[in-house]
């Protein structure tokens, strides 16, 4: 039987160095990594995003009190993380010049330009909670105990985010059928 | 297809995709470095109070001896451990207290 993530965070704070925490890592890596790159559009960043996520989660587990569940709650120290280091990205001016690798770097075979274009119109917040409630399948709850804002909050972003996503969707089919029209 | 529906499937594949990789392998054994590091700073700490303790070991047998001469007669300090570098115990003690609280600070959860 596989055990609960609150189930696996006992055990971790009984034992520390125990597997149980081993488990919540393979169990969220993936999902984590995978926010954290549509987030900031930038594989290698959100590598080095996850894994400080993930150890501050391991010295802080003592601090996670079960009010939330374990996902969001260590989606919310990766969000932290994301924003401090946008804001010293910010300082030394480099997201500006960053954008287009950035786009180049969070390609996949799966991921349309069109899409990726439109995550990157959005604001950070908007992205955010478009990420952790249409992507990672997180509730409006959840969400807005990753994001530590108010419910209401996260529902009105979430509403923003996917109107904009579409107006910009359509856009860029608009866009391409004229192209192909001119051709 | 709805803005939703192309956002979870994109994440779907992306996730599968990761959880393939051996990032979680990577994470891990850095994990099990802090946790050597962290128990190697309690053990030290651990050593450290012991070394402060035996530091006032033999002051506080010749306090008690002076203050009950009879307990000479009793042989309690002959085989204990000493530490004495040249510095008053309580320096020494205090030293090494500081020591061991700072080191308790450093692994406490949620120091760093």
């Amino acid at each position: 039987m596989e055990l609960s993530d609150i189930d696996l965070v006992t055990l971790a704070k009984a034992a520390r160095g125990s597997a149980a925490f081993d488990t919540l890592v393979r169990r969220h890596q993936a999902p984590l990594r995978a926010f954290l790159i549509r987030l900031t559009g930038d594989a290698g960043a959100a590598d080095d995003l996850a894994q400080e996520a993930l150890i501050k989660a391991y010295r802080g587990i003592d601090g996670f009190r079960g009010g939330s569940s374990f996902r969001s709650w260590l989606f919310s120290i990766a969000m932290r993380e994301a924003m401090m280091a946008r804001r010293k990205s910010r300082a030394r001016s480099e997201l500006a010049a960053a954008s287009d690798d950035q786009v180049a770097d969070a390609a996949s075979p799966d991921f349309s330009i069109d899409l990726q274009r439109a995550l990157a119109s959005l604001s950070d917040d908007e992205r955010a909670a478009a990420l952790l409630c249409d992507a990672a399948g997180f509730s409006h709850a959840e969400a807005a105990g990753a994001m530590a804002a108010p419910l209401g909050t996260v529902k009105t972003l979430v509403a923003r985010a996917r109107e904009k996503l579409r107006a910009a969707m359509m856009n860029e089919n608009s866009d391409d059928e004229a192209a192909a029209g001119a051709a | 297809m709805n803005i939703s529906s192309i956002l979870s499937k994109d994440f779907a594949a992306l996730v599968e995709r990761l959880d393939a990789d051996g990032f979680a392998g990577r994470v891990l054994s850095r994990l099990r470095r802090v946790e050597r590091r962290r128990l190697i700073v309690v053990g030290g700490a651990g050593a450290l109070g012991a070394a402060a303790a035996a530091a006032q070991f033999q002051p506080l047998i010749r306090a008690f001896s002076e203050a009950a001469p009879s307990l000479n007669d009793v042989a309690v300090g002959a085989g204990a451990a000493t530490l004495d570098l040249g510095y008053a115990p309580m320096v020494m003690a205090t030293l090494l207290l500081a020591l061991a609280v700072g080191a308790t600070a450093l692994i406490a959860p949620g120091s760093r």
